[in-house]
């Protein structure tokens, strides 16, 4: 990314940011 | 739009084309930042724009501040926008959500809003990145919808996990690395989704 470039938030469920590779442990507990 | 020029180092001058962060600002820095790159050439040794700003580093051996100056009014006589939409459009996925996205609750009261109505609100603008800063890779975005508009943690988190989407004011980002923070998180993208994103404007 850089200046001049736009981004969207797409929101997803659960299971589709798993399968991207997302990690989803709850904030608390990575502190 | 009256720019002003104000010295930030021997070697380094601020031009300041605007007084107020708004998005119709961003085609005509990227317009400056055209211009000024060509204008400087090989004595351009960085130029780091911003919500309102163009910082332009020099080479003081290849110009004097006077030499400079000049170079930016040349650049900046009958300033034109550019296109919109001349930059790439990314898309990153969110997990919005309350375990990785805990302020999500805190706009949702401020706002008045449900948290599905903060979710809707966030996702369906799409936002212009105005500038880089604070870790590599960290995209300041805007403007978030005004009654989404957050300020920061009063104290900031030791430590905010990669991916994670945050508000802070009417900007918004995605984190890409693990970092410190203060920005309010809604929700979490995944870093490989940032990293492809940084690889195809690279």
């Amino acid at each position: 990314m850089q200046p001049g470039d736009t981004v969207r938030y797409e929101a997803i469920s659960h299971s589709e940011f798993i399968n991207l590779g997302g990690d989803d442990t709850p904030l608390e507990a990575q502190a | 739009m009256k720019p002003r020029i104000e010295v930030v180092a021997i070697d380094c001058l601020m031009v300041r084309l605007f007084e107020v962060i708004a998005e119709d600002n961003m085609p005509w820095m990227l317009a400056a930042t055209r211009r000024l790159r060509e204008g400087f050439g090989p004595a351009l040794v960085d130029l780091v724009p911003s919500y309102t700003t163009l910082m332009v580093h020099y080479d003081l051996l290849a110009l004097d501040p006077a030499q400079a100056r000049e170079l930016i009014a040349q650049a900046l006589k009958e300033l034109q926008p550019e296109p919109k939409g001349s930059g790439q459009c990314h898309v990153l996925p969110v997990w919005y959500d309350l375990s990785v996205g805990p302020e999500l609750a805190l706009l949702a009261q401020r706002s008045g809003l449900a948290v599905e109505e903060v979710i809707r609100r966030h996702s369906q603008h799409e936002y212009q990145v105005f500038a880089l800063g604070f870790a590599p890779g960290f995209a300041f975005m805007g403007l978030v919808d005004e009654l989404l508009a957050t300020p920061r943690l009063n104290t900031p988190r030791k430590r905010v996990a990669a991916g994670s989407v945050g508000i802070a004011e009417r900007q918004t980002a995605a984190y890409p690395v693990v970092s410190p923070g203060g920005w309010n998180l809604i929700g979490r993208t995944p870093p490989s989704c940032l990293i492809v994103s940084a690889r195809a404007t690279a």
